[in-house]
């Protein structure tokens, strides 16, 4: 009895915590804007963060959700998955100093994505080298050209010419595209007669202790570079970003000397849906090290702004060798893969482990098969990423899709490729790759993939809402046996073969719900929930709830 | 030790912990979409949702965020300043990192086989890729084992290979499982556990062996070795040898030389997949002097060994099935030292049976190993070891037979550190080793 009363005893205040945490009121706040001045805040010089980040988020972070009571809670339904905190009421990420809405919204031609973030001209020599590089796997160095911009020069293997170049070439234009502020990748020739090395210039020596840099130095960094099919030496050249570098960000938690940096950025969207984008390109190094803030001045005003750097782990390249075929799918250490390879005695066979797979030099190992949306990984977790709710993952595959064959095909082909076939495996594979995510997350059993949802005027006065279906409108659904049924308020569903709905004359706030089908109404998917606003007369858009 | 044995269990609770911890708090599976809303709560339903319902839910959190700050800042000032390298590089006597030392652990449930120690070598000498090792396992309690080699490896030009190898051994306890039946001596088969006995050993041993790659993956070889060994009773706490047995309290020199063959077809040396490895080597030891009593010593040796790899399916799930045959007969009227004979323990091929269990005039095992990969070059290995110890071959029976079952866990790196954890359970009890030395 005894026992039972110190149960009760323990009980109570247990339960009082769970009713706390599951009664605390939802709140309403508006996002705050994040590009207004701020003092410069200092350097932050930790290095590449490749073992901290890399040991803290395979151990001990996993560790730590397990003492985080609302973590507990959410894991067993008690509270709902955790959603981003930078969007707005219809889920859409604002332009901030993290992300720019582009092709998604409005779509950029052949050339634009072509161009990526700068010019689309190449810089040229002659260089004048400042110092070896001295973080990351890939030989190169620093350089300034005659405009005074700094140029951070490396190499690819010498085996596989244009294999860590492509991947930054062609992803840095991607991730423009989608949105995200990247730095300009360009792959150039370079002439060692026009590359002057400066008399200060330094080398990382034993141990990475600098030391004065010689002419002996930039030529063995030469020496050990890949050449073309006509002998010039081949370089993966990227122009520094404007401002004063600050160092990386974080994909956990906030900057404490940033004060525009109020939102945790594992609860930012674009961190969030950017796994859904990394798994498409298969950047299995999207970490802290590969980021970079700068402090920027815009139009008066000097902020922060946060860029994804360093995408040369991108496709088929793991940086100074081609990805293993567990690349891509299992974190470098990952316990549930040792702990259940070991249960199951052999038995589990994971499917990268009998991948078939054609390697070419300029791509390393990239294929369309085995691919799972949500069962690509990282080399290690990142809690962004890990925090991404289902509708994260549909704004980012709404971005993905938006990526039409023509559109990849003129990505792809900034890149160097003198294999045959080479360019063409590289366009089917990402064009499997964005079918296979666009198959998974427009899965009405997962979330109804309705998106752009207007108010329009009718002629005769009425007024009906419409949207497009991303399922039937990007090739993953069949027109024909899509049937949508949607009610007002608590009224009676009614259905609708096409993406409109009369809406009935009201001056109140309603609210609608949307679920689709896609096997002509023998079963509805996931609903959409659209709160519309009396706006002039007629109805707005005032919420979206998936 | 005995203070390692005491950590051995929650060292095993820790690793378990270490591995199922974070495999239960990752979070990768499919985000699960909520459920669709009902109508009452639309209205009601936040532009988004609330995203952190308590912070003092999360309070405990911070047990682990505040240990590990300081380790995160060791770990970033580590990249920095290339500590991992500077690390390696203390155990690397150059800086093309082929000459260097290792360090030996060898634990075990049994106390008799456990030390520390340390490994030299180089692997590139005059820039020829010959090898020189030297190594030693010290054990507190009198126990030392030294051993050196020196190799030239064949090479596509040169396909004359030679290694030079020595040992010196000082164990003042080996155990022994030995009775004393009226006149007569029983060691092996029909010993019991509580038989067990031992004897202090110094011995001295070297040879070298010279050979010929006829084809890839063939080799004959011939060798010479020789060895000096002064046995007597071992220390207190155990019942004395029987006074009858060879070589016991005596100074004994032997020498000698013998023949080998080697056919390895296996398609790596790190990590085998598919192929066989077969090893024969017969010799013949004498001492060139009878002893006091006019004792002489003379045996002849064969040992036999086949390993088949059977890939059962890709990558690196294989069976591995080998056989062995130990033996060794008088040469004439010669004598054999009894601690020459044969042994089936826990090192050799009986993986649950303590050091030196069963010795007699031959030693014949068949295990079967099913390995499969857990973690990139690691492998885990489920093993099923038969064997029995015999003193004519018309003693082989069935119901002599010894098994071991068992598990283990290994890798071996591109420098031949073995990485070895092993349990054993058989009818005696079982055994744990945890071994990390350098293979050579």
């Amino acid at each position: 009895m005894r026992t039972i009363a110190h149960i009760r005893t323990a009980t109570g205040p247990l339960l009082a915590l769970v009713l706390l945490a599951a009664c605390a009121a939802p709140a309403h706040h508006a996002i705050p804007r994040d590009d207004a001045s701020i003092p410069e805040p200092a350097y932050d010089d930790a290095g590449d963060y490749v073992w901290s980040d890399g040991a803290y988020y395979m151990s001990i972070y996993q560790v730590r959700k397990l003492l985080d009571g609302n973590w507990l809670l959410r894991k067993i339904g008690l509270l709902p998955k955790e959603e981003a905190a930078n969007i707005d009421r219809v889920g859409e990420v604002a332009d901030s100093s993290w992300f720019a809405n582009r092709h998604a919204r409005q779509r950029l031609s052949p050339e634009a994505l072509a161009r990526g973030p700068g010019s689309g001209i190449p810089p040229s020599g002659p260089w004048t080298v400042i110092k070896a590089k001295a973080i990351g796997l890939s030989p190169g160095f620093v350089a300034t050209d005659e405009l005074g911009r700094r140029l951070f020069v490396k190499f690819d293997p010498p085996d596989y010419p244009g294999m860590g170049t492509n991947a930054d070439v062609i992803m840095s234009r991607l991730l423009h595209a989608a949105g995200y502020h990247v730095p300009e990748y360009y792959q150039v020739a370079i002439d060692p007669d026009l590359l002057t090395l400066r008399p200060e210039a330094t080398i990382p020596g034993k141990y990475k202790v600098p030391r004065p840099m010689t002419r002996d130095d930039l030529d063995r960094i030469l020496a050990a570079a890949p050449r073309d099919r006509e002998g010039r030496i081949l370089g993966n050249v990227s122009i520094g970003l404007p401002g004063i570098p600050t160092g990386a960000f974080s994909f956990l938690g906030s900057r404490p000397d940033d004060p525009n940096d109020t939102i945790r950025h594992e609860d930012r969207r674009e961190l969030r849906g950017l796994r859904v984008i990394m798994a498409w390109f298969n950047n299995a190094d999207a970490r802290h090290g590969n980021t970079l803030d700068t402090y920027i001045e815009e139009e008066g005003r000097r902020f922060l702004k946060h860029h994804l750097i360093d995408f040369s782990g991108a496709l088929g390249s793991a940086n100074f060798r081609p990805k293993q075929p567990s690349e891509g799918h299992d974190y470098y250490f990952d316990p549930r893969t040792v702990g259940g390879s070991l249960a199951a005695l052999g038995l589990w066979v994971k499917p990268w482990e009998r991948q078939k797979f054609t390697l070419f030099p300029e791509i390393g190992l990239f294929a369309a098969e085995p691919f799972t949306p949500v069962g690509w990984r990282g080399y290690y977790p990142n809690p962004a990423f890990e925090k991404m709710t289902a509708r994260d993952a549909f704004w980012a595959a709404a971005i993905v899709t938006a990526f039409t064959d023509d559109d990849i095909r003129a990505l792809v082909r900034t890149g160097y490729f003198p294999t045959p076939g080479a360019e063409d495996h590289l366009i089917r594979t990402l064009i499997a790759r964005r079918d296979t995510i666009g198959r998974y997350w427009f899965d009405v059993t997962r979330i109804n993939p309705l998106d752009e949802m207007t108010v329009q005027a009718l002629p005769d006065g009425r007024q009906e809402l419409g949207f497009r279906d991303l399922g039937v409108e990007r090739g993953y659904a069949d027109a024909a046996a899509t049937l949508y049924r949607y009610r007002v308020e608590g009224g009676d569903f009614e259905m609708t073969p096409a993406p409109r709905i009369p809406l009935p004359a009201a001056d109140r706030r309603l609210s609608l719900t949307i679920q689709t089908s896609r096997d002509g109404g023998d079963h509805w998917g996931r609903a959409v929930t659209v709160t519309l606003e009396p706006d002039n007369g007629g109805f707005s858009v005032y919420q979206i709830t998936r | 030790m005995r203070g390692l044995a005491r950590l051995a269990r929650p060292a095993a609770w820790l690793l378990v912990l270490a591995v199922a911890l974070p495999a239960v708090a990752q979070e990768d599976q499919p985000p699960a979409p909520p459920s669709p809303p009902s109508q009452e709560e639309d209205d009601e339903r936040p532009s988004f949702w609330k995203r952190s319902p308590s912070r003092l839910l999360e309070l405990p959190r911070y047990l682990l965020e505040l240990p590990w700050y300081p380790i995160e800042q060791l770990l970033n000032v580590s990249e920095r300043v290339d500590l991992p390298n500077r690390i390696r590089d203390l155990f690397y006597f150059n800086d093309e990192r082929t000459a260097g030392w290792f360090p030996n652990i060898v634990y075990s449930s049994s106390e008799d086989v456990e030390g520390l120690g340390l490994s030299l070598f180089h692997h590139n000498l005059f820039g020829r890729q010959q090898e020189a090792d030297a190594a030693f396992i010290y054990k507190a309690r009198d126990q030392l084992l030294v051993r050196g080699a020196y190799t030239i490896n064949p090479t596509p030009g040169h396909p004359i290979f030679f290694k030079a190898q020595a040992a010196y051994v000082h164990d003042n306890e080996v155990p022994i499982y030995v009775r004393a039946v009226g006149g007569s001596i029983i060691p092996g088969a029909d010993t019991t556990l509580s038989d067990r006995s031992s004897y202090a050993a110094r011995r001295t041993g070297a040879g070298v062996t010279a050979g010929r790659q006829i084809t890839a993956g063939l080799d004959l070889s011939t060798h010479l070795r020789g060895f000096r060994a002064k046995v007597t009773q071992g220390g207190p706490g155990f019942p004395p040898l029987p006074a009858g047995l060879a070589g016991l309290g005596e100074e004994i020199g032997m020498i000698g030389g013998g023949v080998g063959v080697v056919w390895d077809r296996r398609d790596s040396r790190l990590r085998p997949f598919i192929g066989a490895l077969v090893t024969a080597e017969v010799e013949a030891l004498a001492a060139p002097h009878a002893d006091d009593d006019g004792t002489r010593f003379g045996y002849t040796r064969y040992r036999l060994e086949a390993q088949e790899l059977i890939p059962l399916f890709k990558p690196h799930r294989m069976l591995v099935l080998r056989q062995t045959l130990h033996r060794v007969d008088r040469l004439g009227s010669g004598e054999i030292p009894f601690y020459e004979l044969p042994v089936l323990d826990f090192v050799e091929n009986l993986r649950s049976f303590d050091r030196n269990r069963f010795q007699d005039r031959g030693a014949l095992t068949v295990s079967v190993e099913y390995h499969y990969p857990i973690w990139r070059t690691w492998d885990a290995v489920l093993f099923v070891d038969a064997g029995e110890v015999f003193d004519h071959y018309a003693d082989i029976a069935i119901d002599a037979v010894q098994l071991s079952e068992g598990a283990a866990i290994r890798f071996m790196t591109d420098n031949r550190l073995l990485f070895v954890l092993q349990y054993g359970i058989g009818r005696e009890g079982d055994q744990f080793l945890f071994s990390f030395q350098q293979f050579f």
